[in-house]
């Protein structure tokens, strides 16, 4: 069994999936006061029927996101795949959060990202971040939106808040990681123990700065 | 195996968050297989884990919490998730392994000055803490008022080295009870430096000496109060701090002669994860495995 973290965002979720067939999900939305995620995990590989021996691949959110939530997930994925010597990837979570839209075009995801900046993707770019006033000349006037959290594009962007798509058409994360996993476990390539890192997208103007710096 | 982040961070002076924790994801895998290899183990010999729960920066603990755990549950290990500063008490045992309570141990470092009494029930009990820096602070201050390289406390202690310990009297730092406050002297060095117009290389060396040896002065002090109110046969010192050479000599003389004095080596008291290892072995006998998964917690005491 193949085992998909993403503990990015506000929203968090788990699957234990072998081959294309998904075995056991759990999705829950972050809180204070929450069990450690090892807690969830055990259960839920349980639940699907394996332990800890029936491990074949683990994939990981790699962010942009949350600082906390993505150490806690790199982590378990690293220490799980290298306990096991089962291959590890790391996956993109924007590209993840924007396959809560189902049909096409790909939705464009956007990630709250603190201090009134966003964390925007769409398909064929990487991520990026910015301020959230910048967020209407970036966005098309036909994308289909999913925002992380649900709601925010009304105050991000207020002319374009019909864009978002309602939370009650949204998949549940889960189903949206099971989808990412299978084209990652299928088409991409392992990382090696010590690759493992969180994605940093910064603001432009920091990015300026790094490469001025040797 | 000990993995020094000091090179990262000594361009930006002090220790970066940020780059602690990123620097974390990337090394720990393969510090713990330099390790295993270095102590010719394998996994397959491995019986337990332990790993620090607390107290310290976040976003390192994270990594440390989740990747021992991961692990663990993967190979069907037991883990035990221990204090830091208790294991800095306990590394006394890595130096004399028949260490056993009560004993009185002063734990000073970059983040902590505490002096606590380890039981003879087990438990650990605060009986003195820094009123605003830690120990270590006022090194790393010292030497950056100094003009001296991160880290600050072993820049000093060579420095001092040359340098005349009476040469400047530096207030000694006073807190009520058994605590300790290091900004007073702090200021006090700061002050001294700026009232010169040029510090020669030699008066460099006598300030370092004298600020050096307020800190000690005051540290050795509030042993020994805390000695005479409820003498304890053995003393145990630890953390970064505890590798300053005025320190362990000063101690030796103060000390020695009111109790066993337990000063690991120089490599034992700097932050290493053997002392996790002796720490988790004692919380085992005390309390067994953790039975479930647990978090980080980066404001964790000594328990
Ligand atoms: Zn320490």
């Amino acid at each position: 069994m193949r085992l998909a973290i993403d503990t990015s965002g506000v929203d968090q979720a788990l699957a234990v999936i072998d081959g294309r067939r998904v075995l056991a999900v759990d999705d829950w939305i972050r809180s204070r006061g929450d069990p450690p995620v090892l807690a969830r995990l055990d259960a839920l590989v349980r639940r699907a029927g394996g332990g800890p021996d029936d491990l074949d691949a683990v994939v990981a959110a790699r962010g942009p996101g949350s600082f906390t939530g993505l150490r806690i997930g790199l982590s378990l994925a690293a220490g799980l795949a290298y306990a096991r010597h089962v291959p590890l990837y790391l996956a993109d979570s924007l590209p993840i959060l924007a396959r809560r839209a189902t049909g096409d075009p790909a939705a464009v995801a956007l990630r709250d990202a603190g201090r009134a900046q966003v964390f925007a993707w769409r398909e064929g770019e990487p991520a990026r971040r910015l301020p959230a006033a910048e967020l209407a000349a970036w966005l098309p006037n036909s994308a289909r939106v999913i925002a992380e959290p649900p709601g925010m594009l009304a105050t991000w962007s207020p002319a374009q808040a019909h864009l978002e798509i309602p939370v009650a058409e949204r998949r549940s994360l889960s189903a949206a990681l099971t989808d990412f996993a299978i084209w990652t476990f299928e088409s991409q390539k392992p990382l090696r123990y010590d690759e493992v890192q969180a994605l940093y997208v910064q603001p432009a103007a920091a990015e300026e700065r790094d490469r001025k710096t040797p | 195996m000990i993995r020094s982040q000091d090179a990262l961070h000594a361009p930006y002076g002090g220790v970066v968050p940020e780059l602690a924790a990123r620097a974390h994801l990337q090394t720990l895998i393969p510090v713990i297989e330099r390790a295993l290899e270095d102590a010719g183990t394998r996994w397959e010999q491995v019986d337990a884990l332990g790993v620090t729960r607390g107290p310290g920066l976040i976003g390192c603990l994270l990594v440390g919490v989740n990747l021992a755990q991961a692990i663990a549950w993967a190979r069907k290990l037991p883990v035990v998730g221990v204090s830091h500063l208790a294991a800095h008490v306990y590394a006394g045992l890595l130096e004399d392994e028949d260490l056993r309570p009560p004993v009185l141990g002063l734990v000073v470092s970059g983040g902590h000055s505490d002096l606590v009494r380890w039981q003879e029930n087990g438990e650990m009990a605060v009986i003195g803490r820094t009123r605003d820096d830690a120990a270590g602070e006022a090194f790393d201050k010292g030497a950056r008022i100094l003009g001296l390289p991160f880290p600050g406390g072993p820049a000093i202690d060579k420095l001092a080295a040359t340098g005349d310990a009476r040469a400047v009297a530096f207030p000694r730092p006073r807190a009520p009870g058994l605590d300790f406050s290091f900004s007073g002297v702090k200021t006090a060095l700061l002050y001294e430096v700026r009232k010169r117009k040029a510090i020669s290389d030699q008066a460099r060396a006598d300030l370092a000496a004298s600020y050096q040896e307020a800190i000690v002065d005051a540290l050795l002090q509030r042993v020994e109060a805390a000695q005479a109110a409820d003498p304890a046969p053995t003393i145990v010192l630890g953390g970064g701090v505890a590798r300053n050479r005025r320190l362990r000599e000063a101690a030796q003389a103060r000390l020695g002669h009111l109790a066993h004095l337990v000063i690991p080596a120089p490599e034992l008291c700097t932050d290493n994860a053997a002392m996790v290892g002796v720490a988790a072995l004692i919380e085992w006998d005390r309390r067994g495995p953790d039975p479930a998964p647990f978090d980080a917690d980066p404001s964790l005491g000594f328990s």
